[in-house]
C-alpha cells in the first residue's frame, strides 16, 4: 500500500509542528519552575533559599 | 481451553491489583484532606505535616513502578504489565500534583512568603515543583491520541523523563543530604538505569530469547532485584508508617 507523497509529506509536518508544541510547553514548564526560584531568591536571599533547618520540609 | 482463560485472567488480575494500589496515597490523606474542606480545627497543621511525607513518598514510589516496567519487560518477556507504565505516570503526576497544591496553601507556618514561597522558596521545593511542572508535558502524551499526533517524535517527548528522574533525585539530596531517602532512591534508581543501558537491555533480551546464559541471568537478576529491595521497602515502610498516621489524623509534627 503506497501513501501519496503530499499527504506523507503533510503528515510529517504536522508531526513536527506537534512535537515543537509539547517541546515549547516543556521548556515553558521548566522556564515557570525556574522563574519561582528566581523570584523567591530576589525576594528573600540566598541564604534562606539554601537553609533548611533540620526536620523542614520532611518529618524524616 | 481451561489453560487458555486462566492465561487471559491471571494478567487482567494483575493489572487491575497494581491499578487498585494507585488509590493508597489518597486513602492515607483522605481524612485529613476531607476535615481541611470543613475547616476543622488543627487540619491545616495535619495536612501541613503529612502531605510531603504521603504524597511525596507516594509520588517518588509510584515514578519508581513506572521506571520498573520495561526493565522487567526486558527481564522476563511479560507483556501484560506494559499498560501499567501509562497508568503509574498519570497517577504520579495527580499524586505529586496534589502534594504541590496541598503545600502552597498549608505550609505557610513552615514556610514564610505566600504560596509561592511555599512551593519554590528552598532550593529542594524549587527541584520538586520543578519535578511536577516535568510531568504536565508528560502526562499529556500518555495516550494513544498523543501517539499518533506526534508519531516517531512521540519517544522524544517521553524521554523527557530522564530529565524528571534527575530533577527528583536532586530534590531528594537536596531534601535529606547523602543519607536515609536519598540512599534509598539511589539504591532503586540504579538497578533500572542498569537495565536501561542498551547494550544491556540488548544482550539481555537476546540471551533470555536464546535461552543462554541462564545462571548469570539469574544472579544478575538477583543482585539488581535485592539492591532494588533494599531503597524499596524503606520507602514503603516510610508509606505505612506515615501513611496510617495521617489516616487517623495524627502525623508527627515537623
Amino acid at each position: 500500500m503506497h501513501q501519496d507523497p503530499a499527504a506523507y509529506a503533510e503528515v510529517k509536518r504536522r508531526r513536527l509542528r506537534a512535537w515543537r508544541v509539547m517541546m515549547l510547553l516543556a521548556l515553558v514548564c521548566i522556564l515557570a519552575a525556574l522563574a519561582l526560584g528566581a523570584f523567591e531568591l530576589h525576594a528573600h536571599g540566598l541564604n534562606q533559599f539554601l537553609y533548611r533547618a533540620p526536620g523542614v520540609g520532611a518529618s524524616k | 481451553m481451561r489453560a487458555r482463560s486462566r492465561k487471559r485472567v491471571l494478567p487482567l488480575l494483575g493489572v487491575w491489583f497494581f491499578r487498585g494500589l494507585l488509590v493508597i496515597p489518597f486513602a492515607f490523606m483522605a481524612p485529613e484532606i476531607i476535615s481541611l474542606a470543613l475547616g476543622r480545627p488543627g487540619s491545616v497543621a495535619n495536612v501541613s505535616a503529612s502531605t510531603a511525607d504521603v504524597l511525596g513518598t507516594s509520588s517518588f514510589l509510584l515514578f519508581v513502578m513506572m521506571l520498573a516496567v520495561t526493565p522487567v519487560y526486558t527481564m522476563t518477556g511479560w507483556r501484560w504489565h506494559l499498560i501499567l507504565r501509562r497508568d503509574y505516570g498519570v497517577a504520579m503526576f495527580f499524586t505529586a500534583g496534589t502534594d504541590l497544591t496541598l503545600a502552597a496553601i498549608t505550609t505557610g507556618a513552615t514556610f514564610p512568603g505566600g504560596p509561592l514561597g511555599r512551593i519554590a522558596g528552598h532550593t529542594f521545593l524549587l527541584f520538586g515543583t520543578l519535578s511536577v511542572f516535568l510531568l504536565i508535558p508528560l502526562t499529556l502524551t500518555a495516550n494513544r491520541g498523543a501517539m499518533h499526533w506526534l508519531g516517531g517524535r512521540w519517544k522524544s517527548i517521553q524521554r523527557l523523563t530522564y530529565v524528571l528522574w534527575v530533577t527528583i533525585l536532586i530534590h531528594l539530596a537536596f531534601l535529606f543530604g547523602l543519607s536515609s531517602f536519598f540512599l534509598d532512591a539511589l539504591a532503586v534508581s540504579a538497578p533500572l538505569a542498569l537495565l536501561r543501558v542498551p547494550v544491556v537491555r540488548r544482550r539481555w533480551r537476546s540471551a533470555r530469547k536464546a535461552r543462554t546464559n541462564r545462571l548469570l541471568r539469574i544472579g544478575a537478576a538477583l543482585a539488581l532485584i535485592g539492591l532494588f529491595s533494599i531503597g524499596y521497602s524503606q520507602l514503603v515502610h516510610e508509606l505505612a508508617v506515615k501513611g496510617t498516621a495521617a489516616f487517623v489524623q495524627r502525623p508527627p509534627s515537623d
